[in-house]
């Protein structure tokens, strides 16, 4: 019975036979063994006998026998039982034996040919039957089963439904599983590096559905054969039981549902290796097609970019309803053939879980906002609420995508797996998913979009507001304190990566910050999240220097300023959404990440409309070269600050007041604190930006300084009115208290004196007719410049008051005004020295006297260069009227020459001598006229451009030379900081050279450095390399020299 | 206008306030490091002074040049300055490094001036200390001498004490 094999199945054979001489599962000789091994005779019984009890599996019993067996025992007609029990097994196994596939060779077949081989089986089935006849057939069962009665003294006997049992178990792994292998394998083999992409490949999937196909058919044939054999089996036993009454036998019922279940767990376990890719591919391609996931199968044209977004089937798609019919169908024979076993389950949650999988994040990655109205069927149900209310956002209302999500696994997930386990069920009942397990796919779901939020969560804060709804999604699912830490942790990986670096503005960086604030507000009322979130952020912005600045930008930024900010940005959107657009029109469908916002439009897009009520303190500025860079620079200012102020302001009337105590017993939205709350944890009612970004800048000293510089700035502009000033003021009052920002209440208080005053002083001294004879004496001198000009100044005197002249702007009959400031209050404003034009001066001494007389013992000092002029220059061929710096006027001036009758002309050095100015102002006064193409600069010397013709203005300035002269032009703030950090650099070099000249002669790097940071009370900033930097400076100069590895003052 | 400037309380008000409050020994470290960033942001010509090498701020040294018109012209004269923990209400230590022939100087550098001895107050402080020195140099208390010979000379022979200045001064190399 040894067949030809090929080398595989050779050595499938060899291995079979070590099992075999182990455990002695070969039962297929027609007689059974003469000398079993199975244990030692019991008394009674012949030595070497079989132990019938031991395999006897309740057909006879020792009692029985020796019922039938007490008065004929002898040894001859033991010799003869056993001859006709073999006899008769013989005749049994040969009857319902399996046919031998001796002929088949796997390597050699290809796949379409093993339905052949299985045609072979059958007919073999035919002649194996055909060898004996029926009735020796019964004959012989009788005999085998009935041997203890028929044949007492037969010692070696066996259960032939056991031996059948074997029988197939052998059938079925020399045979069978061979030719399944093969067929997987050929299969597999042609298209291995293809099949890991399973499910997008069309061609991919119709190959394993072969597999799976010729699986279930090679396997109906295997399981009809056995069946078959087992059928005859039970047939003719049936008939034996009809005639001997007495043969014990169980019932054939419980027989069979025996035989089958064996089976096919037999098949289940060991046919299920071979076709578990397969099986697994095309399940995923079904119920990827049944649920919507894999919608795109169908016009699969290679255009993959092109992909509508995942959704749930509808109810009329014929492609899934075709897909599940398909699955179904799939499944009976499946389970027919014992291949849906428990393995089979696995591999069919495995599947449903990917398909979740992906269905979550092609449904929802990037969908944020959900419109009503949605076209593709996601949405039916509810819609995100427009505006969240606070109990809404505490107590987390279910968001859209979740809601969907929800109804996909009710209406589609569920189903499908209850209609699959009634498929696979024994008992053929139809299987109702228990609730316990619907609430867990949901939560897993749920899982799987917080997830997804969670690492896009970078991207929604960007978004924000119209993200609001990804929002709503996280907010219900992130409830564990788990979920909330990888929250913060992705986020703080993400912020680091993409925004924490010197790529980013500090103006991006605030922007964004904002919208984290407001993001995570939305998310955690308690904002445990944000606080874990941020220190990282703020530590960045200790690190950029401007971020204060920004911010007082931001919050004083007028009502125009936003408007034209918010109207770039709106260009800049509407630009980027027509470009969106087109693409999504080539897409063919209008299906982009971001659809229309659910919330009014009101809510997304006021920000820049909302503030009419500010539109009648609005006065459009009138210098004519500020204007352009004005609104250029508006651009880049942090004017959500100031919405969001101004929107604090009104809303503040309608909240409650903020002091309360933290136990509101009428707060009927009361929420216990967040689970991971710190021990120092504090609530906070409401979103707080502008706090939480002022107090994230440091300490306030340093933010009150600077606050106050830039208010310093502002109030000595042109600007009318200081309501935006006032209004944050009042704000950082609250926050910091009114004793810190004394001073800057006292400089608001003192402009607005100083027009009192100012209006007093004018009416006193009568100065605007002294102006006007100033204007009839300069007037005279046509050739030339003629100005019409007031400088501002400042007091000094004992008595600590300061005043600040201001230039008229409106008109030659109020054309001398100072602003009078309070030194002691007011940040170190430096006096530049310059003389001023003499008429100037003499206004200014009949002003001071005003002043006296108003105010006894208080004394004047005009800081002049602070000052606004406005000057109107005479041309041969044309007037200029300009809004100038007072420096700026006083250069100009300076080219008066009523005597003159060429164009004057003068140089910096001859400036310098007649000004006293410093030459830095006099250069950057000349480049602001040759800007004005008032002067023209030839070498040294610049002249006054009588005449604008471009044939005047060539041999002097060049078009070049207007621009670097412009560019030079230094910006009104670079200055002060110059300046203070050449302050600084002297203070530290007075303590060097105090250190060097007292404390020892020679000193290295270290050493100083360690006690500049030890003696110095405000801190020294510097680096050792700043430091070392700094005296290689002063080395360079010839101050200092090293000696020896050490810092020595050079002896003059 | 006027009400607020008068009635906030100046700078002055609030640290003597505080001082006498303070502890002693803190508030002479403090003091000390604010009387080194005056004498820093505003230093007096031809004096000036800073803390020992090793970060000892109750120890200083200074620095005197010598006034012109007067027989220390030109000479750097060098001071040591040791406080007490209580500074500033005792006063400093105060001695010449350098060698000088002055009536009011001994010759181990001890000094006779009655703001370092009995007239001291609170409100003196470094720079105060240095400049009344240096105007010592140009006007010695010739009353109450230490140097006998040097006040005799002083009025004297002015060519003789000038020469024995000379004589007996020497730059004091760095330690």
């Amino acid at each position: 019975m040894t067949s030809t094999y090929s080398t595989m199945s050779r050595w499938k054979e060899r291995r079979r036979q070590v099992h075999q001489s182990v455990f002695r599962t070969e039962v297929s000789q027609p007689t059974p063994q003469a000398t079993p091994t199975l244990g030692f005779s019991r008394s009674g019984q012949p030595f070497g006998g079989h132990d019938y009890t031991a395999a006897g599996s309740g057909f006879t019993s020792p009692d029985l026998a020796e019922q039938r067996g007490t008065t004929l025992y002898s040894p001859q007609d033991a010799v003869d039982d056993q001859t006709r029990y073999d006899r008769a097994w013989h005749v049994v196994t040969t009857h319902i034996a399996l046919p031998q596939a001796a002929t088949f060779q796997p390597s050699e077949h290809v796949p379409a040919d093993y339905l052949l081989q299985l045609k072979g089986l059958g007919q073999r089935r035919g002649r194996g039957q055909g060898a004996t006849s029926e009735g020796e057939f019964v004959e012989a069962l009788r005999l085998v089963v009935n041997c203890h009665a028929l044949l007492p003294q037969a010692y070696a006997t066996e259960d032939i439904f056991f031996w059948h049992v074997q029988q197939v178990r052998r059938h079925l792994s020399r045979h069978v599983l061979p030719l399944l292998s093969a067929c997987a394998d050929t299969r597999l083999s042609e298209n291995r590096s293809r099949s890991k992409v399973v499910g997008a490949d069309a061609t991919t999937y119709n190959k394993h559905m072969k597999i799976v196909l010729s699986h279930v058919q090679i396997l109906e044939r295997a399981i009809g054969l056995y069946s078959s054999r087992f059928e005859l089996l039970a047939q003719g036993l049936k008939e034996v039981l009809a005639t001997e009454k007495e043969v014990e036998t169980p019932e054939i019922h419980d027989m069979t549902t025996r035989f089958q279940r064996d089976l096919r767990s037999l098949v289940g376990s060991s046919a299920f290796d071979h076709l578990t890719n397969s099986l697994g591919a095309v399940l995923e391609q079904l119920v990827g097609t049944t649920l919507g996931v894999l919608s795109e199968l169908k016009h699969h044209d290679g255009s993959s970019q092109k992909r509508p977004r995942i959704a749930a089937p509808a109810a009329d798609d014929p492609n899934p309803s075709a897909a599940k019919q398909r699955l179904l169908e799939l499944l009976g024979p499946l389970h027919k053939v014992g291949l849906t076993s428990e393995r089979f389950q696995v591999l069919f949650a495995e599947v449903m879980d990917a398909i979740m999988a992906r269905f979550v994040k092609g449904a929802y990655s990037g969908l944020w906002v959900v419109a009503p109205n949605d076209d593709h069927g996601l949405i039916r149900t509810r819609t995100a609420p427009a505006l969240p209310d606070r109990r809404a956002a505490i107590y987390g209302s279910v968001s859209s995508c979740m809601t969907s999500l929800f109804d996909w696994i009710d209406g589609h997930y569920v189903p499908l797996v209850a209609e699959v386990m009634t498929q696979i069920n024994d008992d053929g009942t139809e299987h109702t998913v228990p609730l316990s397990d619907i609430r867990t796919y949901r939560s897993l779901a749920a899982g799987r979009l917080a997830a997804l939020r969670i690492t896009e969560l970078y991207d929604i804060v960007l978004q924000w507001p119209k993200s609001r709804g990804a929002l709503d999604d996280l907010r219900s699912s992130i409830t564990t304190p788990q979920r909330r830490l990888q929250l913060t942790d992705t986020f703080s990986a993400a912020l680091e990566k993409r925004l924490l670096h010197p790529g980013r503005s500090t103006l991006e960086i605030l922007q964004t910050y904002i919208s984290m604030i407001r993001t995570f507000y939305a998310l955690d009322h308690g904002k445990v999240l944000l606080g874990r979130v941020q220190p990282k952020l703020q530590l960045y912005l200790c690190g950029r220097e401007d971020a204060i600045r920004t911010v007082v930008d931001g919050l004083l930024a007028t009502p125009d300023e936003i408007r034209a900010v918010m109207q770039g940005r709106d260009r800049q959107k509407d630009d980027s959404a027509v470009r969106s657009s087109d693409r999504i029109k080539g897409k063919g469908k209008q299906v982009g990440p971001f659809m229309t916002p659910a919330m009014p439009p009101s809510q997304t897009r006021n920000v820049g409309y909302n503030a009419p009520d500010h539109e009648v303190e609005i006065s459009m500025s009138n210098r004519v070269h500020g204007t352009q860079e004005k609104t250029a620079s508006a651009y880049n200012k942090l004017v959500e600050l100031a919405v969001l102020l101004s929107e604090s302001l009104k809303s503040r009337d309608s909240t409650r007041p903020e002091e309360e105590g933290d136990l509101d017993w009428d707060d009927m939205c009361w929420v216990p604190d967040p689970i991971d709350a710190g021990a120092n944890y504090r609530r906070s009612r409401d979103e707080d930006v502008i706090g939480t970004i002022i107090s994230s800048l440091g300490s306030p000293e340093t933010f009150i300084r600077e606050f106050q510089l830039i208010l310093t700035e502002r109030l000595l502009s042109d600007q009318p009115t200081f309501e935006q000033e006032v209004r944050v003021l009042n704000l950082l009052k609250k926050r910091f208290g009114d004793a810190a920002l004394q001073n800057c209440d006292v400089m608001i208080r003192d402009i607005r004196e100083s027009r009192r005053l100012d209006t007093a002083i004018r009416r006193v001294q009568a100065l605007h007719q002294g102006m006007q004879q100033l204007q009839e004496a300069q007037s005279v001198t046509p050739a030339t410049p003629r100005q019409q000009f007031t400088p501002s100044g400042r007091t000094r005197p004992a008595d600590s008051v300061v005043t600040r002249g201001k230039v008229a702007q409106k008109g030659a009959d109020e054309p001398y005004h100072a602003r009078i400031l309070s030194r002691l209050y007011w940040p170190n404003l430096d006096r530049e020295h310059f003389l001023l034009p003499q008429p100037i001066v003499a206004l200014q001494h009949r002003y001071e006297t005003g002043y006296e007389q108003l105010k006894s013992a208080r004394k004047l000092t005009w800081l002049n260069q602070l000052g606004l002029a406005t000057v109107e220059l005479e041309l041969q061929d044309r007037t200029v009227t300009v809004q100038c710096k007072t420096y700026e006027a006083t250069v100009i001036y300076a080219f008066q020459d009523p005597a003159a009758t060429s164009p004057v002309r003068r140089t910096v050095d001859q400036l310098v001598d007649q000004l006293q100015m410093d030459d830095d102002l006099i250069t950057s006064a000349l480049s602001f006229w040759v800007g004005q193409r008032v002067l023209a600069r030839r070498g040294d010397v610049y002249a006054v451009l009588e005449t604008d013709s471009s044939e005047g203005a060539a041999p002097f300035s060049s078009p070049t030379a207007v621009a670097t002269s412009q560019a030079s032009v230094p910006e009104p703030a670079a200055p002060a900081v110059d300046e203070k950090e050449a302050a600084q650099r002297a203070l530290y070099w007075s303590y060097i050279r105090g250190m060097l000249t007292n404390a020892s002669a020679t000193m290295p790097l270290g050493q100083i450095a360690m006690m500049m940071k030890m003696l110095i009370q405000d801190g020294f900033p510097w680096s050792n390399e700043e430091l070392q930097e700094f005296l290689a400076e002063r080395v360079a100069e010839g101050e200092m020299e090293i000696v020896g590895g050490k810092y020595k003052l050079v002896k003059k | 206008m006027e009400d607020t400037q008068n009635s906030m309380p100046g700078s002055i008000a609030a640290s003597k306030l505080s001082s006498r409050t303070a502890q002693p020994g803190q508030n002479a470290t403090k003091r000390l490091q604010t009387e080194l960033m005056q004498l820093m942001t505003s230093p007096a010509p031809g004096i000036s002074a800073f803390p020992s090498a090793d970060g000892n701020l109750l120890v200083w040294g200074a620095t005197i040049e010598g006034p012109a018109d007067t027989p220390y012209d030109g000479l750097t004269l060098k001071l040591s300055f040791e406080f007490p923990a209580n500074y500033p209400y005792i006063a400093p230590t105060v001695l010449f490094k350098t060698p000088i022939y002055h009536p009011n100087v001994d010759f181990s550098g001890r000094i006779c001036l009655d703001i370092l001895k009995d007239k001291w107050t609170p409100a003196y402080n470094i720079q105060t200390v240095l400049l009344s020195l240096q105007s010592l140099l140009g006007e010695p208390n010739n009353a109450s001498p230490l140097n006998g010979e040097a006040a005799e000379l002083w009025d004297k022979d002015p060519a003789c004490f000038k020469a024995k200045v000379m004589e007996r001064h020497k730059d004091i190399g760095d330690e």
